[in-house]
């Protein structure tokens, strides 16, 4: 298998202005030192708790922020070290497909226009009616058909599930290798989501695409994913094949994470005696500990001594922790 | 005792001009919310659920009108009708009385303010006093399941998760006696959500505050809903308590939605309805479902069915009951 990406020890910390005058700053570890390596027409599920730095990696993933530490390989190059050139081929390879249909796409311009822009940055070769013809193409592949009746439609003038597919669209049209999709089902109702999830699985099977889904939604995640890493305040807590996760979990906060999935059974009433337990602490500042030290119902003294290693306890099956050493 | 609903709508209707159209979003909807309930309305997206929300709080905007129809709160000085309160009320009513969390709020912050400003903003001009503002920040950002500390921060430093939850914090600002939630929980991670939604829970045992919560996600609602409206192509196709509705569903809708629910076993694959609604634009002739209904029969196209209680207030719009 050959990997597309390949991320090593990425760090990225956000730098904020606080108090009056701005002396003070506060810092926040979006990423924690992070390695992953996602395979080529492998769909590459990432999950956790939000906040925890998911779109953070994704962005890093396709250079749209800068890093602290690390590096990122794409076909085995590191893309922080891009010229150019080099930095536009790698525009045009990669795409991301945003969280919200209902603000991702500019409300003034037309579906023709916001589908078409990549081939227009890309493919300046390219005639007018080449791209009509790629357009109409395009549309119809995400199942919106017949597809000129929507070239000169305006988002406001279409069903959420329609403007993710117009979405996916545009991330498609310049036929990208690697795809970013940040929790692009999470607005949409079930009917809606069971398409473009079809969707998405069809990039992968027919058009030979990777991707990396990110959701907070385990359940969707596992339907997709061919394999899963569990984030939580920045750092990978887990990683294996999506089976794996899901029948046995061995984070703590992973546990968690498929015990609170909502079953759909009136008589089981949320007890709001439960509420007791402390708010998550959104931050990490990069201390020395294992970071769900302050909310693992297993913590142990040593595990606000060190990190726990994130190693491989069965195989492809990795976890951070350190009931496993 | 015969108890008064809080808020009442009566066969309210609201329509959208688009194109020379005319969608009708929501047809001749009536619905009641007690004090201290916690309704839920569940459908499919365009089905008219943020719509009729909207008309709870007189919020319908051009393109929309309302057509008929009344939406009754009984507030301190006794029943309002909130589509005739004047602008000055209104603006009361709108935080103080009923607020709503709106659907994709995520990035309806201002982008400029940092979040304590915004929350501060919504407390002064709705008359908290200003000794009290700082404390009462900490307060509902806690209660939305964040640390204190994003307070100094401006919505772009915060990830879409924790956006929604400045949106419910700001909705509980001035401490409503009834919340509108438009899918306030769908960016949400279980486990964050059920912090939160736990919170709500507890508000509405110690202050009777009442909820309605509107969502897609009908397994979430079986947890905390008391009462359940099923809309489709705006209207109310069933209504009945959690328990009626998931062990009795009635409604061949209702059923397929059961149906979809998505589930974590690997193999089972994620089932959607099969078509789509129809297009409100058009007269519908009959049942709304009938083209995508198993069970259609002939009366089903030529009469369209009214919502009536099949007994023990389970209410049903189907010409199989
Ligand atoms: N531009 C920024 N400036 C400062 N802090 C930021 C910025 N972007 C993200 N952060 C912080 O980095 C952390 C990770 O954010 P990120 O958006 O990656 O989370 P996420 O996992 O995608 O969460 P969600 O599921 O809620 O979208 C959060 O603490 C967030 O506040
Ligand atoms: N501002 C608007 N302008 C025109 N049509 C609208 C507007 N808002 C909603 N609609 C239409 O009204 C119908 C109901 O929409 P909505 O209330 O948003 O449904 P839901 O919240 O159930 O998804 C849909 O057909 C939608 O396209
Ligand atoms: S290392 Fe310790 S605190 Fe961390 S998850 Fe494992 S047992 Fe819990
Ligand atoms: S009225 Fe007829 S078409 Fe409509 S839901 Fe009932 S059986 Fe189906
Ligand atoms: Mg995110
Ligand atoms: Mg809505």
């Amino acid at each position: 298998m050959n990997s597309i990406i390949e991320t090593n020890q990425v760090t990225k910390e956000f730098v904020t202005k606080r108090g009056f005058l701005k002396r003070t700053t506060s810092t926040t570890r979006a990423l924690d030192q992070v390695n992953v390596t996602i395979n080529e027409n492998e769909i590459f599920g990432l999950i956790g708790e939000s906040g925890s730095g998911k779109t953070t990696l994704g962005l890093a993933i396709l250079r749209l922020i800068d890093l602290n530490q690390g590096k990122i390989n794409f076909f085995g190059e590191n893309i922080y070290d891009l010229k150019k050139r080099q930095l536009f081929n790698f525009r045009e390879k990669t795409q991301m497909i945003f969280q919200d249909p209902y603000s991702s796409l500019n409300p003034v311009v037309t579906i023709y226009k916001s589908v078409s822009t990549p081939l227009k940055v890309f493919h300046k070769e390219m005639s007018e009616e080449q791209v009509v013809d790629k357009v109409i193409q395009t549309l119809e592949t995400v199942g919106l058909t017949p597809a000129d009746q929507f070239l000169n439609k305006f988002p406001t003038q279409m069903s959420g599930g329609q403007r993710q597919r117009v979405g996916i669209a545009r991330a498609v049209i310049s036929d990208p290798d690697f795809i970013v999709a940040d929790e692009p089902v999470s607005m949409l109702d079930v009917s809606l989501r069971a398409d473009i999830l079809n969707i998405l699985v069809n990039l992968k099977l027919k058009l030979n695409k990777s991707m990396m889904f990110i959701s907070h939604d385990i359940t969707v995640t596992q339907y997709v994913s061919d394999r899963i890493a569990v984030m939580h305040l920045g750092q990978i807590v887990e990683m294996g094949e999506s089976g794996e996760i899901i029948k046995n979990p061995l984070h703590p906060y992973t546990k968690t994470l498929i015990d609170s999935i909502p079953v759909p059974d009136p008589n089981k009433k949320w007890n709001t005696d439960e509420i007791g337990g402390q708010i998550s602490e959104y931050t990490n500042e990069g201390k020395n500990e294992c970071s769900y030290a302050n909310k693992c119902p297993f913590v142990k003294n040593v595990c606000r001594e060190r990190r726990p290693d994130f190693k491989e306890v069965e195989k492809n099956h990795f976890v951070a922790c350190v009931l496993y050493d | 005792m015969m108890s008064f609903p809080l808020l009442e709508v009566k066969d309210i209707s609201v329509e959208y001009g688009v194109d020379g159209k005319t969608i009708k979003a929501v047809s001749h909807v009536n619905l009641e919310i007690n004090k201290g309930d916690i309704v839920a309305i569940v459908g499919e997206s365009g089905s008219g659920k943020s719509t009729l929300a909207m008309t709870f709080l007189n919020l319908i905007e051009k393109p929309g009108r309302i057509r008929n129809g009344k939406v009754n709160y009984r507030g301190a000085k006794g029943v309002v009708d909130v589509l005739r309160m004047r602008p000055v009320d209104l603006m009361r009513y709108r935080w103080k009385e009923v607020s709503m969390i709106f659907q994709s709020a995520m990035n309806s912050l201002n982008p400029v303010m940092r979040i304590e400003d915004q929350l501060k903003d919504v407390m002064i001009e709705h008359g908290t006093v200003e000794s009290a503002v700082d404390a009462k920040i900490d307060e509902k950002l806690k209660l939305a399941g964040l640390t204190t500390s994003v307070k100094k921060s401006y919505p772009h430093e915060l990830s879409g998760g924790m956006k929604q939850r400045v949106n419910i914090a700001l909705a509980l600002a001035c401490d409503p006696k009834l919340l509108i939630a438009d899918e306030a929980t769908t960016a949400l991670d279980v486990v964050v959500q059920r912090q939160i939604l736990t919170r709500l829970l507890k508000l509405k045992q110690d202050l009777s505050l009442s909820l309605v919560f509107i969502t897609h996600d009908i397994s979430l609602v079986a947890n905390i809903a008391e009462i359940i409206n099923v809309m489709y192509a705006g209207k109310i196709v069933e209504r009945a308590s959690a328990k009626q509705l998931f062990g009795n569903p009635l409604h061949p809708y209702t059923e397929a939605l059961l149906n979809s629910i998505p589930t974590l076993e690997k193999g089972t694959a994620i089932k959607g309805i099969k078509g789509t609604p129809p297009d409100l634009s058009k007269e519908i002739k009959g049942c709304p479902f009938a083209d995508r209904c198993p069970k259609m029969y002939d009366r089903c196209l030529a009469e369209s069915p009214e919502l009536k209680n099949v007994g023990d207030n389970h209410y049903v719009s189907c010409h199989l009951y």
